[in-house]
Parts: structure tokens; sequence; C-alpha cells
């Protein structure tokens, strides 16, 4: 019977699947695709990419609009992470109380898991700030470097499973990391050009090298510490120690 | 519209296609919120479609350049990609809570299955007067 | 000396990145973090908006960049008349909320609840202020998590379990929605190549047709989800009925709200340029009608008192946004005034449930009897919000009803005309009903002592809804400019301070 009605359910909802994206489909044939929308007199990107290393100092251009010209996007892409971290945790929080009793199997980890996160951790934590301090060089950037980060943690919490996580510390840091990247735009604010998060109150150097583009490189290890520290956060709290 | 588009816009809308499909026909709480993840790849695939230049490559200047050297004409849209980057930490946020709230459901009501939701104009018959 | 508008958001995210720091010290102390952010958007959002009211009617909207360049270079935020007025009733709605739940009794609970009513208001002022599409986006998002812890809170004791099922329909859903919104932006950046509102209302002629009716279908799911407009409303019914008032007060007087005026800006601003404005501009005001009438009589045969008033709220939405899709000077006026009497009076019913009934999830309306007898200050205060929300005169939604019929009479629009009478009819129906149980003489039941905070801010808001609805001079200055700068919404936002 149940497969019955699956069949049933099925059948209309992949018409209509079918349909809403052969909808959209063809409302994307009008956008060529590979066309050179950016060499058009009055496109955006094409301003960012003939005026971004000389007005950021940021050899990655996506750097340079990720931290530089669309920085308020990425405060507040911060924010949704902050408090989706803090709302899983809230929520957990009250899921925890009801199978407190529920004893955890514990299963100890093999021989080669043990040295081996001993010895691939911290290259992991290292190569995770690489990408995170390079930001603005290379591929990569805060995000891509916190997740670095915060798998190796995972690596690290599997490998040891009953050492506890430090909640406070993470917490701690993931608070003033976020305080950090605002301060950073606060001082665009009291600057020069009055505005928020505006780049002028450092050298923007010489592009290329590790210390240029201001403050573009301050604000991607304030949010690669950051999301380092709040998904390791998170897979702690889904660890089962919330406190 | 070109063989390419066709193809990348095709997989890509077909992708989303069975995302809704998943949506729609199914029950289980988990299989819906994974339906949702696969559209939201999709949609991202989109956006950083939407930025694509033939025979250009990645908006990076390389090398020892210093100030001056412009790549214009040689890169794609860095718009796109930066969006994207956006959006995939804000799929794994929405993604986080949905899964999270479907944990506390299931804790609850002991159930991954939806229930009919009552949509209300006659559903409160329960309701003592 | 105006402030820059980017502080209504700064003030909020600074206050959320402390509260768990000052939580470590002091979860007392920690809980009050929030309400200090909200307080410091709101003398911002006010001051915003008293700078309008010395403006004369021809200067712009107030703007600011960010990252450092001007638009679209940068992100922009625009603060408009409108946009001031309803961020504005955004904040003071989360004021509300947070004075009226401070508890005197110490608690070991966390900050989280008003964490996230002052992140919800963040996001919805962001909305509705940003001048950036994508930033349009990123802000529904902080809106949305917010929501959906918020929708998880429950009436009563969370010992005994959250509202999980009005937590997951919403968090679902939103979901889905955020990524239609997302493929819709793709598509408009795709053929406009940029971002900026303003700048993509000079280009809607390079959007292609069907390509902006695909658009448009996409924003209108997901907006109109959080807009809680028919028949994408589904999570909002479970959501009301489960959760915390000071939870359903966001949704109705936040939330929503915020929903429907993003809906309105993209859609006047870019998507009807694009295609027949009229017709779009019809199906907006169909749906909103339609909104209307299944909310009122959803709410007409509720039995249960939350669900009662979440109905009433549904309807009310689709009421703004059937005002603001009718246009001209009565339209727009008709949709603030009543955007603000709702904002007003919902809390204030909201939270005086609340206070009657705090423990289970289903309250049946016999929870209101009595109710003047038990307390002359409840039933007073209960009777005032009620009414206001009615329409009776001097509510602002009297006057906002008013300007609507002559809106829709002056375009000959009877059928228009009939349906919001029926509609109101229902109205009349219930909250006469619930009204006569209030005012019914029970022996035996026992007394009702609200607390002092609930006391005061609902006195206070009704206060405030008496003022606007009795004196509208007050703010028919901020009306007319609403409307004038409504009227020439492609802007050029190139003034920064």
């Amino acid at each position: 019977m149940m497969e019955r009605s699956t069949l049933q359910r099925s059948l209309p909802a992949l018409a209509i699947a079918l349909l809403f994206a052969a909808t959209v489909f063809v409302a994307f044939m009008e956008i060529d695709f590979g066309e050179a929308r950016v060499d058009d007199e009055g496109s955006v990107a094409g301003d960012y990419i003939r005026n971004g290393t000389n007005q950021t100092g940021s050899a990655n251009l996506v750097t340079s609009v990720v931290v530089n010209y669309r920085g308020f996007d990425t405060l507040g892409e911060v924010t949704v992470l902050f408090l989706a971290a803090t709302g899983v945790g809230a929520l957990l929080s009250f899921i925890r109380k009801d199978d407190e009793k529920e004893p955890g199997k514990k299963i100890e980890p093999s021989f080669i898991l043990n040295r081996g996160a001993g010895l691939v951790l911290p290259l992991i934590l290292l190569f995770g700030v690489y990408i995170f301090l390079h930001g603005h060089l290379s591929p990569g950037g805060g995000f891509q470097g916190g997740v670095i980060i915060a798998s190796g943690m995972l690596l690290y919490y599997i490998a040891n499973p009953g050492k506890r996580g430090a909640h406070r510390a993470f917490s701690i840091l993931e608070s003033s990391a976020g305080l950090a990247f605002i301060g950073l735009g606060i001082v665009g604010l009291m600057g020069a050009s009055k505005i928020f998060l505006a780049n002028d109150h450092a050298d923007i150097g010489e592009v290329g090298m590790l210390l240029s583009a201001g403050m573009l490189p301050l604000i991607y290890i304030s949010i690669g510490l950051k999301v380092g520290a709040e998904m390791t956060g998170l897979v702690e709290r889904m660890r089962g120690e919330a406190s | 519209m070109n063989g390419a588009g066709l193809v990348f816009y095709g997989g890509i809308l077909l992708l989303i296609a069975i995302g809704i499909w998943g949506i729609l026909s199914r029950r289980n709480l988990i299989k819906v919120i994974m339906a949702i993840a696969i559209i939201e790849t999709g949609v991202n695939l989109l956006l950083v479609s939407v930025g694509y230049i033939s025979g250009r490559s990645a908006p990076i200047v390389e090398g020892d350049t210093g100030i001056g050297l412009v790549p214009e004409g040689q890169v794609v849209d860095p718009i796109p990609q930066a969006l994207v980057l956006t959006a995939i930490v804000i799929g794994l946020a929405t993604t986080a809570m949905a899964l999270v709230a479907a944990v506390g459901y299931y804790r609850k009501h002991g159930t991954l299955e939806l229930k009919s939701w009552s949509y209300g104009i006659t559903g409160d018959r329960e309701v003592k007067k | 000396m105006t402030p820059d508008p980017v502080l209504l958001i700064v003030f909020p995210l600074i206050a959320a990145f402390l509260t768990p720091l000052v939580s470590m010290v002091s979860k007392r102390l920690g809980r009050q973090v929030p309400l200090l952010g909200t307080f410091s958007m709101g003398v911002i959002s006010l001051w915003l908006l008293l700078e309008f009211v010395d403006m004369d009617t021809t200067m712009g909207p107030i703007t600011t960049t960010t990252g450092g360049f001007q638009p679209p270079w940068g992100i922009s935020l625009v603060v408009t008349p409108l946009t001031a007025l309803v961020a504005t009733g955004m904040i003071g709605v989360a004021l509300y909320v947070l004075i009226t739940s401070i508890q005197k009794k110490e608690q070991d609970s966390g900050p989280w609840f008003e964490l996230f009513v002052m992140m919800a208001a963040a996001g919805a002022v962001g909305m509705v202020i940003t001048g950036d599409l994508f930033n349009m986006f990123v802000f529904l998002e902080i809106t949305s998590i917010s929501g959906t812890v918020l929708a998880a809170l429950p009436r009563g004791d969370p010992e005994k379990g959250l509202n999980w099922k009005g937590a997951v329909g919403y968090a679902v859903i939103s979901a889905l929605a955020s990524f239609l919104i997302l493929g819709g932006i793709a598509l408009l950046y795709g053929s406009t190549s940029t971002l900026n509102l303003s700048q993509m209302a000079e280009r809607t002629g390079d959007i292609d047709s069907f390509t902006a009716g695909a658009a448009l279908l996409l924003m209108l799911i997901g907006f109109g989800v959080e807009a809680e407009i028919f028949p994408l409303n589904g999570w909002a019914p479970e959501v009301y009925r489960g959760s915390r008032w000071g939870s359903s007060s966001v949704f109705s007087g936040i939330i929503g709200k915020a929903g429907l005026i993003a809906l309105v800006k993209v859609v006047t601003m870019v998507l009807a340029p694009a295609l027949d404005g009229a017709f779009v501009m019809d199906i907006l005001l169909w749906g909103g009608v339609i909104t209307f009438v299944v909310g009122e009589a959803a709410a007409f045969t509720s039995r249960d008192l939350y669900r009662l008033l979440g109905f009433s709220s549904i309807g009310m939405f689709g009421l703004i946004l059937a005002a603001f899709s009718l246009g001209g000077r009565a339209g727009i006026w008709a949709a603030v005034l009543i955007l603000i009497g709702h904002m007003i009076s919902k809390p204030v019913l909201f939270s005086l449930s609340g206070a009657l009934h705090n423990k289970d999830r289903d309250a049946p309306l016999s929870t209101l009897d009595g109710l003047l007898s038990r307390s002359k200050g409840a039933g007073f205060l209960f009777i005032g919000a009620a009414l206001m929300l009615l329409g009776m005169p001097p509510s602002p939604i009297f006057w906002g009803k008013y300007f609507l019929f002559t809106g829709a009479g002056g375009e000959e629009n009877w059928l228009l005309v009939a349906i919001i009478i029926m509609g109101t009819l229902l109205e009349a129906g219930y909250i006469g009903k619930i009204l006569w149980r209030v005012m019914q003489r029970t022996p035996g039941r026992r007394t009702v002592r609200l607390p002092i905070t609930t006391v005061i801010m609902a006195f206070a808001a009704i206060t405030i809804g008496l003022v606007i609805g009795l004196i509208p001079g007050i703010i028919e200055d901020l009306l007319w400019m609403v409307y004038t700068n409504f009227e020439k919404l492609v802007y050029l936002p190139w003034g920064v301070i």
C-alpha cells in the first residue's frame, strides 16, 4: 500500500517539477552562457576587474569583492553563521535534556587513527591558517580556511573521544573575532571617508605581497578564526558535550 | 543559445527538478531536507554559470605583478563567485537549522513522517469549547 | 546632523556578539544586552524618521554606502520615509516584546529568546532599508534563522517540549523560499549585470519578458512565504498556535511585514516595469485580497485563541498587500495606516493572551470569559486593542480602511469594495465574539493579575495608536512624504552622508 501512494504522489510531483524547471530553463535561455557581459559599459563586475587590484590591493578579485566591495554582505553572512551555530546550540540544549539517560557507546579509536591524527592534525591546521592568511593572494579565504581548521578539529575529536571540549574558549574566540570584524568596519566609519568598512586606514601596499591590501587580510583572519571556532563548536555540541 | 549553455543550464535545471520532485513526493522529513539541499546546490550552480565567460580564467592576478596589472579581458565575472561563496555558507546555516528542528521533531513525536498540517478553516475541532 | 543608517545594523550586531560574552559572566545581564541593542536601534530609527518630518517633500531618501565605494560599487542603504516608518514600527514591536518579557525572578535560562528577537528585528530592518538585492537576501536569512528559533520556543514550560512542528515547518519552507529567491536573483543579475536596485530599475528594459516573468514567479513564492500570503502560509498557523506570545508577535509584527515590504519593493522597482505593470499589480492585488478573505474566514471559525489571532494577522497581511497594489495616494496611505495600526494592536493582544494563559499549546476562547470583571485593567486594554484592530475610530486602521474604500471606489472597482466589506464583517464577527466573552460576568473565576511591564507597555502602545488615529495631522506630513517618495522610486542614491 505504501508503494502505491508513493507512486501516486510521485507522478504529479514529477510533472510539476519538470514544468517548473522547464519554465526557469526557458527564462535562462535569454542569458547567453559564456557571454562576456563584463565587457559591457555599465557592468559593475567589469569595473571591479579593471580597478580591483588598484582600489583594494588584493590580487584575488573575488576576495576584493567579498571583503571590500561587498564586505557588508560578508558581515551579514558571518552573522548568519553565528546565529545558526548559536541557534543550533540553543535548540540542542533543549533536546539534550530529553535523552540524558541514553548512554553513548564509546568506540575506541584504532591505533592508526590515534597516531595518524597526531601527525596529520598540525598539518591540517597549518593548511587552514595558510588558506585564510593568503585569501588576498590565492584562491581561498576566511571561510574556506576556517572550515579546514574545523575539519581538523573534527578529526581530533574522533581520535580522542574522551577529551572534553573547550566550549568557553571557542565561544570567546567566536565573539571576539566577530567584534573584531565590526571594529575594522567602524574604523572605516571614523576614518577619512566616513564610510563603514572602508579600506583606507592602512597602506594598501604592493599587490602580491603578504602584507598588502590594507585591512583585507585582517578581516579574513578574523573570519578564519571565527568560522574555525564556530564550526568546531558546532561539531562539539553535536558530539554531546553541550554545556 | 549555444550548445554549452543548453548542456549546463539544462543539467542544472534537471538537478533542481529532482530536488523539487523530492520535496513534493517524499513524506520523510530528512529526505525533504536533502531535496532542499539539492535545490540549494542547483541554484548555486546556476549563479556561478551566469558568471562564466568562455575562454577566460579565474579572477586572480598572478605572479609578481605589483600595482598596475589589470586582467581586463582575461578573467571571468568575480561577482557571482562572491555571491555563491556567501550562498553556500547561508545554505549550510539553513540546512543545519532545518536538521536540528527535524531532530527535535523526531524526539518529541517519535516519527520523521510529516503529519498533515491542518491549515485551519475546519481544523480546530480538537479544541474543547 | 543625520545619523548614518548603517548604525541600524551595526548596533544590533555588536550587541549580538557581546551577548554570549556577557552571558558567561552573568546570565541575567546577558539577557539584557539584546534589549540594549534594540534600544539603540530604536534611537537611530526614530531619529531618521524625525529627519523626514523636518524635510520638505521634495528631498530624497537618506542614503549611505558601505565598503568605501559609492553605489553601485558599494552596497548602499536607502532610507525612505516609508522604510523609516516601517523600521521604527518593527523596532517598536521588538522593544515591546523584550520589555514585557523582562522577568523579576532570577532565571537560569540563556539569552536565546532576547537575542533572536533582536536579530529578527535587525534582519527585518536590513531587508527594508537595503538598496542591494543580494544584500536583501542575506538579511532575509538573518531573519529566517532567528524566526526558526523563535518559532520553536513554546508557550509555557520548555521542559515539556518545544514547538518542533512549527519550527520544522517554517525552517523547511523558508529554506526553500530563500533559494527560490536566489534563483530569481541569478536571473536578474544575468539580465542587468548589477545587484543595485536603483540601477536595476534603470535597466528593466534589458530584461526579457519571459525571464522577468519567471523571476516574478520565484520572488512571489519566495517572499510570499515570509509575508504569509495564501497559499504559501501553510506553516504559519502551526507557529502561531504553539509558540510563545513573543514569538508570535515577532512573526506577525516584524517578519511578515519585512517580507511584505521587500516583495513590494522588488516588484514595484524592477519586476513591474519589466512586464505589464498594471497586470503585475493586479496579481498582487488579488493575491492580497484572497489572503485577506481566507485569513478572516479562518479566524472567524477558530475556536482557539492563538489561532484566531494568527489568522487575523494573515488576513491583515493580505489587506496591506492589496492596499499597496491598489496604489495611488489612497492605496499607499491605506497600506501604511493599516500596517502601523496592526503593529500596535496585535502585540498587545498577543501579550494579554499570553499573560492569561501561558501553559498549553491550545487556548480555547473560554480563556477570555469574564476578563473585564476579573481585571478591569486587562479587560479594558484587551477591548481597546481589539477595537483598534477592527478599525473602530479613532484607530489608525479606521483611517486606513477609509482610504482603502475611497481608493477602490475611486477606481470604480466595486468588486474589491464588496470583498473588503465582507472581510471586515467577518472580522467584526469574531472580534465581537471574543469581546462579548470578555465582557461577560462569570462568577467564581479567579482574578487575573497582569505583570506590571505588560500593563505599562500595553497602555503605551494603545495610547500611541489613539494619538495617531485622533490627530492624523501628526503623521499626515509623513504620509505625504511616503507617498511622493514611493511614486518616484527610481532614485539615484548618489547622496552619501
